[in-house]
């Protein structure tokens, strides 16, 4: 089979890759010693030892602002590629940008009246 | 640029409208505490004026545009008219609800214009992108709207879950769109199409795979019924006028996706994939019958209802064929049919509803309401008749089309088990008739009066008697409707065909 002679170095990697891992758990498992105790089943957090639970409440506020910066940095990526070739695209994706960034200024104009930019 | 002309701006107006209105809206609500009288008769006026550029645009058939991502012909133009009608029959109805249970904001026309803006885009789509952008466009302004009712836990629960449920649904769609682009080469339904019929690409089982994930994407918009969870309760929860939208707008546009999409792309391998939505179209009306039979929430049983319907309209699907538009036909006129008879059918149900709180609609909400409110009783009436397909209403000759349709095709089995299956639900349209006509009022159930819900019911009305046996005349009668969808799908097949 052609598929198969085109892709079998990257099948065998992929099994090396299952492999090794595995074999290495397994080895480790199988010969190891074990002697549980409390210091060792607590969770690692770079040797210190665990303060508090990890799922705290935090303000919904920085979900706000997070999403206004993905917005605005999905922005960037498309005024970006269109910088590099302002010359090619001349007049056209000028007006073409200029429409885009109207209409993410008016959302910005919504989000500063509805108060989404004030902290307090 | 060469592709831009001044002539694409043009058939770009419709969608251009309704961007215009909805970032107006959104600038409104930002502006101003409450929506007015005078910001839903700006939001009519906008839907009239997309509307008169939709009928200056009929007519001119013109090809692809935008390097072939959008298509602006009649197949477009005709479910940019029903869905600007269902945008139409939304706001009309959630005049007097949106005071009623204090959502009255500037923002609700907004996402109703996106998401009409975004239906525009995926029934006028010519490319699978361009499908996608149409769908979630679409599909995040109506969670949006889902979740308008922000203090009501069924309403956050329903937008949730139909959001979670949708971005899964996309992501199978994207997944399906990769594989044929891997396979074709393109993503512009011109080059699908020839690379289907050239390359034998039938044969291949990466290609009914793709065709499947597609296929289980569409089928969750049209609430087919493996993906159909998410319907009832995301129809309960929502405001009444959305869960109108979205019965009637979100399903024609989608089928429209659907149906150019398969019509154009696909014919050339309908043996391959016939076979899943014979099983889809089955299962989707008989199960949404069945199920619908134990509902005793009105919005809940018109929830499987729908489902049922998407059933019958799938029965089209099935009888596509390049040499004869009947089931395509069919389908355009079913779609029509069925937006009228739902919004009638909503419109009634928004008037009944009550506070958010106290969750009505149950048996005892309707009981009498033909003696007590009898223009409201009579309209609801006629539209559980119409949703049954029983003669002289539209919904009985949108079912005969599809059947007979059907049959043409030699799919006589599944026109007999569509046809058991309207007969089992006559059981509980006719219940509702029962209901209102033959049980005692409870005085204590409060029906709610609005001018423009009961102006919508008054259309939808007419139109559900109009459309099932009236003469082509001043207004559009049957043979009018049937021949511009015969026009349109002309058109269709004429450009896939080239």
């Amino acid at each position: 089979m052609p598929l198969a002679e085109k892709y079998s170095s990257l099948f065998f990697l992929f099994a090396l890759a299952l492999a090794v891992p595995t074999i290495m758990v397994f080895l480790a498992w199988v010969t190891g010693p074990r002697r549980p105790g409390s210091e060792k089943s607590l969770p690692f957090e770079c040797g210190v030892d665990p303060t508090g639970n990890p799922r705290r409440r935090f303000g919904v506020k920085f979900f706000l602002v997070a999403l206004l910066f993905l917005i605005f940095d999905v922005e960037t990526i498309f005024i970006f590629p269109w910088a590099v070739l302002f010359r090619e695209l001349g007049i056209f994706g000028f007006i073409e940008m200029s429409i885009f960034l109207m209409i993410l200024l008016l959302g910005l104009f919504y989000a500063w009246k509805k108060g989404a930019l004030e902290w307090e | 640029m060469p592709a831009f002309t001044i002539d694409v701006v043009y058939q770009l107006m419709p969608l251009v409208v309704l961007l215009v209105g909805g970032l107006g809206f959104m600038l409104a609500g930002a502006m101003t505490r409450s929506a007015g009288p005078l910001q839903r008769g700006f939001a009519l006026a906008t839907l009239f004026v997309t509307l008169l550029y939709v009928f200056k645009l009929w007519g001119a058939d013109a090809g692809p545009i935008l390097h072939g991502m959008l298509i602006m012909d009649r197949f477009a133009l005709f479910f940019l008219v029903v869905v600007i009608i269902c945008a139409l029959g939304t706001i009309l109805i959630s005049n007097g609800y949106l005071d009623r249970f204090g959502l009255n904001r500037g923002e609700f026309f907004s996402m109703v214009f996106f998401s009409t803006m975004g239906m525009g885009v995926l029934v006028s789509a010519y490319d699978l992108i361009s499908v996608f952008l149409g769908i979630e466009l679409m599909s995040l302004a109506i969670y949006v709207l889902v979740a308008f009712r922000r203090r009501d836990f069924f309403s956050n629960e329903a937008a949730l879950k139909y959001f979670i449920m949708g971005a899964f649904a996309i992501a199978f769609y994207l997944f399906g769109v990769s594989l044929i682009y891997g396979l074709c080469g393109s993503t512009n339904f011109e080059a699908i199409a020839v690379a289907v019929s050239e390359r034998n690409l039938a044969q291949q089982p990466v290609f009914l795979l793709a065709i499947g994930l597609i296929i289980g994407a569409m089928g969750f918009k049209v609430s087919s019924v493996p993906f159909h969870m998410w319907t009832p309760d995301v129809y309960q929860g929502a405001p009444t006028p959305i869960t109108s939208f979205m019965a009637t707008a979100v399903k024609a546009a989608s089928f429209a996706a659907f149906l150019r999409l398969f019509y154009t792309c696909f014919m050339a391998s309908k043996d391959q994939w016939v076979g899943i939505i014979i099983v889809l179209a089955i299962l989707t009306m008989t199960i949404g019958n069945l199920v619908a039979l134990v509902q005793r929430n009105l919005k809940r049983m018109l929830a499987y209802s729908s489902i049922a319907h998407a059933g019958y309209i799938m029965v089209g699907l099935v009888a596509l064929s390049v040499d004869d538009t009947k089931a395509a036909s069919a389908i355009m006129y079913y779609t029509l049919v069925y937006a009228f008879m739902t919004m009638g059918a909503f419109a009634v149900v928004s008037l009944l509803e009550r506070r958010a709180d106290e969750r009505g609609l149950e048996g005892g909400d309707y009981a009498g309401l033909g003696l007590r409110r009898p223009f409201v009783g009579l309209c609801m009436a006629v539209f559980m008749f119409s949703l049954a397909g029983i003669p002289p209403t539209a919904g009985f000759f949108g079912k005969y089309y599809m059947f007979s349709a059907a049959v043409d095709q030699g799919y006589v089995t599944l026109a007999v088990i569509g046809v058991l299956n309207s007969a089992v639900s006559l059981y509980y349209y006719l219940r509702v008739v029962v209901s209102m006509y033959m049980q005692k009022s409870d005085e204590a159930a409060p029906t709610y009066d609005d001018y423009a819900t009961r102006f919508v019911t008054l259309v939808a009305l007419l139109a559900v008697l109009w459309l099932g046996i009236g003469p082509s005349g001043w207004v559009p009668g049957v043979e009018t409707i049937l021949d511009w969808t015969r026009a349109s799908l002309a058109g269709v097949l004429e450009l896939s065909s080239r």
